[in-house]
């Protein structure tokens, strides 16, 4: 890895991070740790609740990371990615230098993904640990291979939507409420129909990757009864995720820097 | 160098730059014009950020556009005043060195020479956001610099500056032209380009209306006479000797009788006429100065 790729990789995960967006995106990726634990000091107190354990771990999973923080985070972080500069008036500084155009979304893109990962990671691993040690420490290894599978397919919906909200950052003028109709309409909406639409989400593919099918709540079976194998899943998951980037490498060679005659205003 | 070819830039309906064509050469070009002449229009362009609509844009021979062969030899300084505040002006200039391929500590080390260049030394160690104005145009200026390229574009870099940073940044700029490094400066304040460079551009309504050294691009308004001021012993004797040339279209006394304001068609023809007359005989000449080939005059001659 050259020197300007390490500064660029570098220089877009801190400044995500440490942005407003990486504040309220540390607060959500936490917040399933606040419920974890709440529900724990319920069950402390001989208060009885409908969820605990390997079943609420599922849920945050399946219902909050991938349903609404996946697609949250990346879709602000995603539209952002070029957009942001744009907006601040520093993206001339970057285009001006000389990256390969693909390289530089490329490299900015991963450092998106990473921040992304790592957040989802943390709250997925943070209400593992909180939720599924209620049952002795012993359950933590023993349900160590979903927690790999949950991880796993976490990070891949981290990079197809984030591939997808980045394309259409760089697509369009206004892309935020397109992201959102797509984020949670067409993909919440769609994901459930029968027939093949659903295919055409990314939310279906990561619901038939995850494990909680064959959880012990049959609310959770009864959401994912899918007919898609694995496999399949996991195919069409690569291509979106190829495709988006690949149209994103070919929308950014033909960007311009200041596009607006206010340049000589 | 840079060439633009029969380039033209719209948005829209509206004009940015048309037709404009010219050689970026070495030493310092002014790049003169109105808000609006598309003087950042033609500097984003040459700064391969933005696409020709018709033309070219080349850079020995290569588009500039998203290229990076020829972005490795461009510094930009942009107008806005935008940055990524967070950072300290060492940081962000460092920055801009790594991404031109300068490795971390070469790109500290140049960063901190670039600075003292613009006269920022250890000034910028401050955060971006808490400096001046005119620190903030020093930070651009040296990001520009940082990677050390044949070429700068400076789009109104003095702006802000107070007078001692002004000074140091037109001897910088005068500098860096004279080590044969091809410098475009956009500016608004005739004087200042005045001080950096004879030679200028002049764009108006997206269109190149002079270019060329000021007194040669004077001489080519045909339309507005030359004025020349002189004073000698005897006016009234030289300027009866003036009047009889067919390039001199008025003699005007002024003053206490010794003072002439001439006005001349030919500025060539003038010169080798009182030339060969001074050397015929003496008239008394103690004062000769042309007064309106400098570029205030020959600005507002073109655009006023």
């Amino acid at each position: 890895m050259d020197s300007a790729t390490r500064a660029l990789f570098a220089f877009t995960a801190r400044r995500m991070a440490l942005s407003v967006k990486g504040l309220l995106f540390g607060l959500m990726a936490a917040f399933p740790w606040g419920v974890t634990l709440l529900l724990r000091l319920l069950v402390a107190k001989g208060i009885p609740v409908p969820l605990g354990g390997i079943t609420l771990y599922g849920m945050v999973v399946f219902l909050y990371v991938c349903g609404f923080l996946l697609p949250l985070s990346t879709l602000f972080f995603g539209v952002g990615l070029i957009a942001d500069e744009r907006e601040g008036g520093t993206l001339p500084y970057l285009f001006g230098r000389p990256v390969p155009r693909a390289r530089l979304f490329l490299v900015r893109y991963a450092a998106m993904s990473a921040v992304i990962v790592a957040g989802c990671w943390a709250s997925v691993l943070g209400t593992y640990v909180l939720g599924v040690s209620e049952a002795g420490a012993g359950a933590l290894g023993r349900e160590a291979g979903t927690l790999l599978l949950d991880l796993g397919v976490v990070g891949l919906g981290a990079l197809v939507y984030g591939a997808l909200f980045a394309f259409l950052g760089l697509s369009l003028k206004r892309p935020l409420f397109a992201g959102l109709l797509i984020g949670f309409g067409w993909e919440n909406a769609v994901a459930y129909i029968p027939g093949f639409l659903k295919r055409l989400t990314v939310l279906f593919h990561l619901h038939t990757l995850l494990p909680h099918g064959g959880g012990p709540t049959g609310i959770i079976q009864q959401m994912l009864s899918s007919t898609e194998s694995k496999t399949a899943a996991l195919l069409f998951l690569i291509f979106y995720g190829v495709l988006f980037v690949g149209l994103a490498c070919l929308v950014i060679r033909r960007l311009e820097a200041a596009s607006d005659q206010e340049a000589d205003a | 160098m840079i060439r633009v070819q029969n380039a033209s830039r719209w948005y829209g309906l509206v004009v940015g730059i048309n037709r404009v064509s010219l050689d970026l050469e070495p030493g310092v070009t002014g790049l003169l014009g109105v808000n609006g002449a598309g003087k950042s229009t033609l500097l984003n362009l040459m700064a391969g950020l933005l696409q020709p609509t018709a033309g070219s844009v080349t850079l020995g021979g290569e588009p500039i556009f998203a290229n990076p062969g020829a972005l490795a030899r461009i510094g930009y300084c942009p107008g806005a005043d935008r940055f990524w505040e967070d950072m300290t002006g060492l940081e962000f200039v460092a920055f801009l060195g790594r991404l031109s391929g300068l490795s971390p500590a070469e790109a500290t080390e140049r960063a901190g020479r670039a600075l003292q260049e613009v006269a920022l030394g250890d000034e910028g160690g401050k955060k971006i956001r808490a400096m001046s104005k005119g620190m903030r145009q020093k930070v651009k200026m040296a990001q520009a610099l940082v990677h050390d390229p044949q070429i700068l574009l400076l789009d109104e870099p003095l702006n802000g500056m107070d007078p001692p940073s002004r000074a140091h940044a037109i001897a910088a700029i005068k500098r860096w032209g004279e080590e044969g490094r091809c410098v475009l400066v956009s500016s608004h304040l005739l004087h200042e380009v005045e001080a950096m460079t004879s030679r200028i551009l002049l764009l108006h309504y997206g269109r190149v209306l002079a270019s060329g050294e000021v007194p040669q691009v004077r001489e080519a308004i045909a339309s507005r006479p030359l004025k020349v001021f002189l004073r000698c012993a005897d006016a009234r004797a030289l300027a009866s000797v003036l009047i009889a040339w067919p390039t001199v279209a008025s003699v005007t006394f002024a003053g206490d009788g010794r003072n002439l304001t001439v006005e001349v068609s030919d500025a060539s023809d003038f010169r080798a006429r009182l030339g060969a007359l001074l050397a015929e005989r003496e008239v008394g000449l103690e004062i000769l100065n042309p007064l309106d080939d400098n570029l205030a005059a020959v600005f507002s001659y073109l655009v006023a």
